[in-house]
């Protein structure tokens, strides 16, 4: 049966790579194609058609939505840049894989140490004990299979949600830096995203990060009660901590001001004292955190 | 806040200077008038945009002086009319009398003819009276005898209200009312500032009296039409305009009101957060501005349903819900 059924497998298999190998890489649209490209060895004199029509092809290829379909392809190729978390929990996996390729490894060594021979074939059906041996050993490395099996389909999917976290996340700063939403993300996200937009020179942005950080974190603290329908005066105001948090706190609030409302630089405070101000605030945060707990 | 930045500090030099001469007038006003700090910022509101204010409060807490006060400060001038069921249209534009001598009509300019107008209790005169100044507030012109005359580029009309008495008054229709920019609520003082108001009088300086207060002119003419110049450069975020449409446009899908605010009221309410952002010693503004304009600019440009006025709601605790619901940009 198997001599029967192996090289139809053998046939399926070249046909496919043939098929694989003969598809187009990218779809490029019927348009781009210059007509005269197959008869170009029979065309002696065709040379000049040919530079026309690379001519047309280069201004086909100007057009706008060749340009964004370049752009989207070339995107698409682009690796995903990933988040701190997304690599702590893949390094994660990947240990978690090797421990277990280490673990199988480990079996084998014990198996082959122990000079454990497997059974032979039971010779007739009364060797009762050879044959259970051997099916206790089959079991055992299905057990195997499937729990490699298994471990493997987690690892996928979970980098698969990984996948999808990254975007996931980034959608979520880009929604909550849209719309202000300060506690869509905790202090520490804030500062983080803070840092990013520093790095990349975009202070006001920067500043804005941190001070939704800021009120963040001041809410989680119970410092403030964060509203969405509060102006920012109203949390200084109403601030509930010591008279010098709060005279940071509006000092803060009046740098956010200046530099997110009046689209200037922050005056009369550096960027340290920025920082180190927030951070002060925020580690009340933690210490009031510590408190509660 | 307020304090750090009235001082008007590292501004452009334009808005700069605006800001600070504001910041002095109203160190100048508060020698006369004690607490009543928002109304006084307001009625600076009022006269940087060039619009006019309607006062509802009880009397006696101090609105004429208020004008005065305002008057001496940037030296300007200013009269009062009080408004009576008998009052003429001539009483307020002027009248041409007939001049024996030279056979001619000589012009006696009623008291319109001023930079800052008190009118007080304004639904006291009939609406053919009231009329007569609704020409002057908005052309800054008034026709005597099919005569057109120019009023005072400033003119500004500071208008009050009784809101306890009703019997025998007629009150302004939305129409006239959608042409004042803003409603100032004066209540009374605290207590604080009650006991410096009497302490004061006790002291010999009646609180009636601006000459006793010592007000000095801090600005002329020319330099509060050069702050008025300098208000459309105040700085709005994008956010911000939008915040003011959608609680302006709120007020129209409001269930508790009848009719809501028409384009009028976001023009003034962005114009009237400008000017405040200004007065505070700000080039930009922020959201506490439009809060702070919302129920001034547009409580008295809304119309509250019937079941809201049974239900016993007030302008302001619609206004209040309306800014609850809307997100503040940040």
């Amino acid at each position: 049966m198997m001599g029967r059924i192996l090289p139809k497998v053998a046939l399926a298999l070249l046909l496919m790579m043939a098929v694989a190998q003969a598809a187009p890489q990218g779809q490029v649209p019927q348009e781009l194609v210059p007509q005269g490209q197959a008869s170009q060895g029979q065309a002696q004199g065709a040379d000049e058609n040919i530079s026309q029509k690379r001519q047309l092809l280069s201004e086909i290829l100007q057009r706008p939505v060749y340009q964004r379909w370049k752009l989207r392809q070339s995107q698409e190729a682009e690796p995903q840049e990933e988040s701190v978390i997304a690599q702590m929990a893949r390094s994660a996996l990947q240990s978690i894989w090797n421990g277990f390729k280490r673990i199988i490894k480990w079996i084998w060594k014990q198996i082959k140490r122990s000079n454990i021979s497997l059974p032979d074939l039971p010779s007739a059906p009364g060797n009762m004990l050879d044959f259970l041996k051997m099916g206790a050993w089959a079991a055992f490395a299905a057990l195997l299979v499937v729990a490699g099996l298994y471990l493997y389909g987690i690892r996928k999917k979970l980098r698969d949600n990984i996948r999808l976290a990254v975007v996931l996340s980034r959608e979520k700063v880009k929604d909550a830096l849209e719309n202000g939403q300060a506690l869509a993300l905790d202090a520490d996200g804030w500062m983080t995203e803070a840092d990013r937009m520093g790095a990349e020179g975009d202070f006001r942005a920067m500043y804005r990060a941190m001070y939704l950080g800021l009120l963040s974190g001041l809410h989680e603290s119970g410092r403030i009660d964060f509203r969405k329908n509060r102006t920012n005066w109203v949390y200084v105001n109403g601030y509930k901590g010591s008279l010098a948090d709060r005279a940071d706190f509006s000092a803060l609030t009046e740098t956010f001001d200046q530099v997110w409302y009046g689209l200037k630089p922050a005056e009369g405070v550096s960027l340290e004292e920025v920082k180190a101000m927030a951070g002060r605030l925020l580690s009340g945060r933690l210490m009031a955190g510590r408190g509660k707990a | 806040m307020d304090e750090k930045m009235e001082s008007g500090e590292g501004l452009g030099s334009k808005l700069g200077a605006a800001a600070e001469a504001l910041v002095r007038v109203k160190s100048e006003m508060k020698k006369a008038i004690i607490g009543q700090d928002e109304a006084l910022d307001q009625m600076l509101v009022t006269l940087l945009c060039g619009g006019h204010a309607l006062f509802e409060g009880v009397p006696g807490t101090a609105k004429t002086l208020m004008v005065r006060a305002l008057a001496a400060a940037v030296s300007l001038d200013s009269k009062r009319i009080q408004f009576t069921p008998d009052l003429m249209p001539s009483d307020i534009t002027g009248t041409n009398v007939f001049n024996i001598s030279d056979s001619s009509f000589d012009l006696v300019k009623g008291p319109v003819f001023t930079d800052l107008l008190l009118a007080d209790e304004i639904n006291r005169a009939p609406a053919k009276t009231q009329s007569a100044l609704l020409e002057g507030m908005n052309e800054r012109q008034v026709t005597i005898d099919g005569k057109r005359h120019k009023l005072s580029g400033f003119f500004t009309v500071f208008a009050t209200q009784n809101p306890i008495e009703f019997e025998g008054t007629y009150p302004l229709p939305e129409a006239q009312l959608d042409r004042f920019l803003m409603k100032i609520k004066i209540d009374y003082p605290s207590q604080e500032a009650e006991r410096a108001i009497m302490m004061a009088v006790n002291e010999g300086r009646p609180s009636d009296r601006l000459e006793s207060s010592g007000i000095i002119p801090v600005m002329g003419p020319e330099d509060m039409a050069g702050v008025q110049a300098a208000l459309p450069s105040v700085r709005i975020e994008p956010g911000i305009m939008e915040y003011i449409l959608e609680v302006t446009r709120a007020t129209r899908n409001h269930e508790a009101i009848l009719v809501g605010a028409g384009p009028r009221g976001s023009i003034f309410l962005l114009q009237g957060a400008k000017a405040r952002a200004l007065v505070k010693g700000r080039d930009f503004v922020t959201p506490d501005d439009v809060v702070a304009m919302v129920a001034p600019v547009l409580g008295h440009r809304i119309t509250l349903s019937t079941e809201a006025e049974i239900r016993g709601s007030s302008t302001e605790e619609v206004m209040a819900a309306i800014l609850d619901k809307a997100e503040v940009p940040r």
